[in-house]
């Protein structure tokens, strides 16, 4: 079978990686590395997802929309990574100082939250990513992840309440 | 906390407190270069086999001719303890040299896997002074192959810089490394470059070009892990290498040196004028081999499935082809029906499973938008190498739900708890629902 394309139909794909690339490539690298926990394997995951996209973009059908396209990919890629056995050797503790360094100023709280999320299952920090951050409702979810909607709705509750333990542990108390 | 706010709470979160993760602004660019060809920069994995560079002494290179252990199987199997005996047999190690006074290339191993050509090539300095070498070309029938020529269009791609000391740190004088060639170019008859063709069967010359550099500064030696960012090219005026060698040039190549080429020209000659306004290095030798390789000849036993259609959950599904090898291989095929209930079908997923070994067979299902002629919608599914026997029977399945806490090594994996029967690796599969394939071997 070849695939030899011709040039123009190639610098069209070119494009619209580029466009791709820049509307979505932040939000994609938090959210791996919200995943994956390493910021190393989050950029190497970004990059494998706008590559796997960039091959498989003549059979994307928009009937979901590129964003929706793109977090399948990244999600699908970092359950990849993290079934590595490079993972398995990683110590998952995870304290402030090891998150990356902040551009912006942030608030105490902040980071507080961002722990928490990561300490959540992974199974629930998905979902709750997938909603929260990424906006995504349930319907949308449960396609994406091949889940019944009340699947979803559970682990969005069940996201919810750990969440809400997490925080509390963290709270100083008086 | 209301749904809106603890939205609203999570993403100012995530945003301001990782706001650090900023991205790489040649991402797109790379990533297109990678598809011409160039290997993608990957950070932090395992697989150093993708990127390679094993240094090994003359003596072992010298002994190398019986394949008791194969690097090429180390690449395809990992860290798997077998290695299917039948891959390990077909491993060629030609062990042909092409050597000129400023160094000698061997090919070590080769192997041919139906879709992919895997190749160990080594690299001797033996003048004593400090020369970096770049694959200038790999060629299959005159076509250049992908992954090849270091200056093919956009940045990027390895050099070795071989031989001498740098900084008082003895650089090794040899140097090995894998390469999976995919797939060969196709050019028109003035050398343009048209897109990527499969690799042909059968008997094939193989051309193998090593450009061979002198460095016209001095040469430094850092950690890569110093310079993520891309700007090092203008911190240091000169070659810069790693400790075993292996210069990457896609870091220090600046955009605008960039030369526009066409295939039929050596990319080795199109940067020399660029390598030397540079002040890295000036051209000196191409070191040139070629082989005959008969491809058919590696060839292994594949499992290929009895030519009938099959029905899965009311889609009616044929395979133009099914090759499932120690090596890996792919399923093509074509589902037929409503394209309104087979994308939404294709969209959850097929998975292949070998439910008596319990392993997932397949690493990633596509599909086209283009509708075949007969109406059907062609798919493919890619197929990960094999270590142990081949199964005699495989499953076609969708996913009910991706389930890892029974996958060792996962964090939530507990050993003490049963595996229900229904959960084949990450998969909990609906076992009611699956197609069964019978399959056959054949050479």
């Amino acid at each position: 079978m070849s695939n030899v394309k011709g040039p123009d139909v190639a610098l069209e794909k070119e494009q619209a990686l580029e466009e791709m690339v820049n509307l979505y490539q932040h939000t994609l690298l938090k959210m791996c590395y919200l995943h994956l926990k390493d910021r190393a394997l989050a950029e190497d995951a970004v990059q494998e997802t706008f590559l796997k996209a960039y091959r498989s973009m003549d059979s994307f059908r928009q009937e979901s929309s590129i964003k929706t396209w793109l977090i399948k990919i990244a999600l699908n890629t970092c359950r990849d990574m993290n079934r590595s056995g490079w993972l398995r050797f990683m110590d998952r503790k995870y304290t402030p100082d090891m998150l990356p360094e902040a551009s912006i100023p942030f608030e105490e709280k902040d980071e507080e939250l961002v722990l928490a999320v990561m300490q959540l299952p992974i199974k629930l920090r998905e979902v709750m990513l997938l909603h929260y951050y990424q906006d995504l409702s349930t319907v949308e979810i449960s396609h994406l992840l091949g889940l019944a909607q009340s699947s979803v709705s559970g682990r969005l509750k069940r996201g919810r309440e750990k969440l809400r333990t997490l925080l509390e542990r963290r709270e100083p108390h008086a | 906390m209301h749904d809106q706010q603890l939205s609203h709470a999570m993403k100012k979160a995530i945003d301001q407190r990782l706001s650090g993760l900023e991205g790489d602004p040649w991402l797109a660019r790379r990533i297109i270069n990678a598809e011409k060809g160039e290997p993608p920069r990957m950070k932090k994995k395992l697989t150093v086999s993708l990127v390679f560079i094993l240094i090994f002494t003359l003596l072992t290179l010298g002994a190398a001719a019986a394949l008791v252990h194969s690097r090429i199987a180390d690449h395809l199997y990992g860290n798997e303890a077998s290695v299917p005996e039948e891959v390990l047999s077909q491993i060629q190690a030609p062990q042909q040299t092409a050597a000129t006074p400023l160094g000698s290339i061997t090919l070590d191993e080769l192997y041919y896997d139906g879709n992919a050509l895997h190749t160990i090539i080594s690299i001797v300095n033996p003048t004593g002074e400090t020369l970096l070498y770049t694959l200038d070309g790999f060629l299959i029938n005159g076509q250049g192959a992908s992954g090849s020529n270091l200056f093919s269009e956009g940045p990027g791609s390895y050099g070795w810089l071989l031989g001498g000391a740098v900084k008082d740190k003895a650089l090794p004088i040899t140097g090995s490394y894998y390469e999976k060639w995919q797939q060969v170019a196709a050019i028109d008859e003035n050398g343009k470059f048209l897109g990527w063709d499969n690799i042909p069967g059968g008997k094939i010359s193989l051309k193998i070009l090593m450009d061979v550099w002198r460095p016209l500064n001095a040469p430094q030696l850092v950690n890569y892990k110093d310079f993520e960012g891309y700007d090092v090219n203008i911190l240091m005026n000169c070659l810069v290498t790693d400790e075993r060698g292996e210069c990457n040039l896609e870091l220090f190549r600046p955009e605008n040196a960039r030369r526009n080429y066409t295939l039929g020209q050596s990319g080795g000659v199109a940067y020399e004028s660029v390598f030397e306004e540079l002040g890295w290095a000036e051209r000196l030798d191409t070191i040139e081999m070629t082989l005959e390789v008969d491809l058919d000849q590696m060839m292994i036993s594949r499992a290929v499935p009895e030519q009938k259609e099959y029905l899965l959950n009311g889609h009616r599904i044929a395979f133009d082809s099914f090759e499932l090898t120690h090596a890996g291989g792919s399923l093509e095929g074509r589902i037929y029906g409503d394209r309104n209930s087979v994308y939404p079908f294709l969209e959850k997923g097929l998975v292949l499973v070998d439910l008596e070994g319990d392993r997932e067979l397949s690493n990633g299902c596509i599909w086209s938008n283009e509708i075949n002629p007969d109406g059907s919608i062609p798919f493919t599914i890619l197929l990960s190498p094999i270590a142990v026997n081949l199964p005699e029977t495989v499953y076609l399945a969708q996913p009910v739900a991706y389930n890892d806490q029974y996958v060792e090594g996962y964090p939530h994996f507990d050993p003490a708890v049963k595996k229900p029967e229904n959960i084949i690796g990450t998969w909990e599969l609906n076992l009611n629902q699956m197609l069964e394939i019978k399959l056959h071997m054949e050479k």
